[in-house]
């Protein structure tokens, strides 16, 4: 072998330290998520309301993605968005999707709205005695925020959107380019609800190298780590931890948010009504990440020329989608930042 | 021949027919393993690529077999299907006896034409689908192959400092960096992302056509068809529906007899005398 040839056994040392990440992670399973206690309110809709923190502190109804489970908000005391929440004195509502059924396949994105967002407001604001609320939409659900503020603009105090996209159509985005050409009402005629499966290959069809390898390559130096192996476990179950999509909603959003593009077009129509996102004047404090593969920063950014706010916001984080949630810079700069503000606008 | 191959598959054919975006999954991690099993084996830069070379067309080859017997299997079903058909059973006899019988396809009539339209049309969008999943076999392919000329030509170009370039990992980390990269590229291009959709298009498409040739199977087992499914799915969806306007015009009913009622009560009492607010607020 000559000088230029890899040596023969330095791929060795890299295998022995994987294979004992691997026994340790599998030692370590199954892993806790979610670290803040939380409590069940009643709420008439299909999904679960909870409560975390006293229920004296200024509300704040979280409204997260339909695609994934809440928890990455909570994932473990170290990096809770939660958690950050309430020690800054926020009682935060959320609202948990759960797992939609063969029997929610009608379920569409008007009735999360009108049966869900509303009705959880309306709890939240009799407990309180207050007429609003403040939002926090994280992704898509920061799109049914921005939706149902437009649509139900005296029921916000003040509007919080994490990584949310609200323009379709940037140049950046992939998803758009995958799924504009999908006959999607046949799809969903062909395939009932959405599965996860289908949307789990779709998001890491996004980043096959990052997500199918170099993230497993990792492990091989968090083998000492307990608390770090943990914290990979908790993010992994996470990752594939995925409903179906009840598939009238899913058709709704495919079709009048990417391929119309309807918050930007000015042609959305939700719960019967035109959304315009301009009929909120409320504060609206605006946070995404530079690198986010999955809502890149321009669709995001795009809320600024949307909204009505007179109080508008905007806070630019490095990284990529879920850095936003759990990395140590959103967790030592944006939650405390955003804790500041909802207290000066509550 | 065909015939046999497809009886033989008959224990996949669930699992072939699901061929679709979960399998182009399945030939992109394909595509990751095999830069790892290459660099694994030791190879200089220049073998590197060579082994490459090799998985990668090992994986091709693995993917259209899968394409193929997931074909198989629509047109196992499509012979299935067609055993019901009297006018296909009795066509042969006919066409034997007869020398200006017509050839196939024979006209849609009698008692099961629809089901024979139904056949029709599944065969039409089985063709499709099989060109739709040969079309995006394709795309993957130039996918592989550009990411293994640009990671030669890399390797040429001495991209790598010698130094790191000794180590496997680093000529690992190397090849996903490359393969990333030219991913990227197909996905922002106009072709890749069409052929995707244009697999789920067809998909989709083949699926419906099944439907109704599956329903009818299932019927004659007894078992409840996808059309019977919906129809509860959609009734429960309407009695739902009608729960929630029935819930909201109660609560409001309830809300304007508590209303009347109060008022009724101020017209006979009076108003209630201001009471002071004690410790607990009696809210829940």
């Amino acid at each position: 072998m000559s000088d230029d040839a890899p040596c023969p056994n330095d791929s060795l040392p890299l295998q022995s330290k994987l294979a004992r990440a691997l026994r340790r992670a599998r030692e370590l399973q199954p892993v806790s998520v979610g670290s803040t206690p939380a409590r069940d309110l009643s709420h008439p809709g299909t999904a679960t309301l909870y409560r975390y923190g006293s229920g004296k502190g200024i509300p704040l109804l979280v409204i997260y993605s339909l695609v994934n489970r809440p928890y990455i908000l909570d994932l473990s005391c170290e990096r809770s968005v939660i958690g950050a929440l309430v020690r800054g004195g926020i009682t935060v509502y959320l609202l948990d999707w759960g797992y939609p059924g063969p029997m929610d396949r009608f379920q569409r994105l008007d009735d999360y709205i009108e049966d869900e967002i509303d009705c959880a407001v309306d709890n939240i604001a009799t407990r309180h005695a207050t007429d609003r609320v403040s939002l926090l939409g994280v992704c898509q659900g920061g799109t049914l925020a921005v939706c149902y503020a437009a649509l139900r603009a005296e029921r916000v105090r003040n509007l919080i959107t994490l990584a949310t996209p609200v323009d379709f159509q940037t140049p950046q985005d992939t998803l758009y380019r995958i799924v504009r050409h999908v006959n999607i009402e046949r799809l969903a005629q062909a395939q009932g609800n959405a599965p996860a499966s289908g949307l789990n290959a779709l998001f890491t069809g996004l980043k096959p190298f990052q997500l199918l390898c170099r993230r497993y390559l990792t492990l091989a130096e968090l083998g000492a780590d307990d608390q770090a192996l943990q914290e990979f476990l908790r993010l992994e179950q996470w990752m594939y931890d995925s409903p179906d999509q009840a598939g009238a909603a899913f058709v709704q959003f495919v079709r009048d948010f990417y391929q119309a593009n309807g918050l930007v077009a000015g042609n959305l129509q939700l719960c019967g009504e035109s959304v315009d996102p301009i009929r909120f004047t409320g504060p609206l404090f605006n946070a995404y990440a530079t690198a986010d593969h999955l809502v890149p920063p321009a669709a995001a950014k795009a809320l600024a020329n949307l909204t009505g706010s007179l109080a508008y916001r905007e806070a630019e984080l490095p990284g990529g989608h879920l850095g936003l949630f759990i990395s140590q810079h959103a967790h030592r700069r944006l939650y405390p930042a955003l804790v500041e503000w909802l207290h000066q606008y509550s | 021949m065909q015939q046999d191959s497809a009886n033989h598959s008959r224990p996949e054919w669930a699992q072939g027919l699901l061929y679709d975006l979960l399998a182009g999954q399945g030939a992109l991690a394909i595509l990751l393993a095999a830069g790892w099993s290459a660099l694994a084996a030791f190879a200089r830069d220049s073998e590197a690529s060579t082994i490459l070379d090799e998985h990668l067309h090992q994986a091709l080859e693995q993917l259209r077999e899968e394409i193929t017997r997931s074909v198989e299997a629509g047109n196992f079903l499509l012979d299935l299907a067609r055993q019901l058909l009297p006018v296909d059973r009795l066509a042969p006899p006919f066409a034997a006896s007869f020398a200006y019988f017509p050839a196939h396809p024979y006209p849609n009539i009698g008692p099961l034409q629809k089901e024979q339209a139904n056949l029709e049309a599944l065969q039409r969008t089985l063709d499709g689908y099989q060109t739709a999943a040969l079309n995006y076999t394709r795309a993957l392919s130039e996918l592989y192959e550009a990411v293994l000329s640009e990671y030669r030509q890399e390797l040429a170009d001495g991209v790598l400092p010698e130094s790191t370039a000794r180590s496997t990992r680093e000529l690992y980390d190397h090849w996903l960096e490359v393969a990333e990269r030219t991913y990227e590229r197909f996905l922002h291009s106009e072709t890749y992302p069409q052929a995707i959709s244009d697999l789920l298009n067809a998909w989709a498409d083949l699926r419906l056509a099944l439907q109704p040739v599956l329903d009818e199977l299932l019927a004659y087992l007894g078992l409840p068809t996808r059309r019977e499914v919906e129809d509860t799915q959609r009734h429960l969806d309407r009695l739902r529906r009608q729960q929630r306007a029935d819930t909201i015009r109660l609560q409001c009913e309830v809300t304007a007899l508590r209303n009347e009622l109060a008022a009724l009560r101020d017209t006979i009492l009076g108003p209630p005398p201001p009471t002071s607010r004690s410790g607990k607020d009696g809210r829940r």
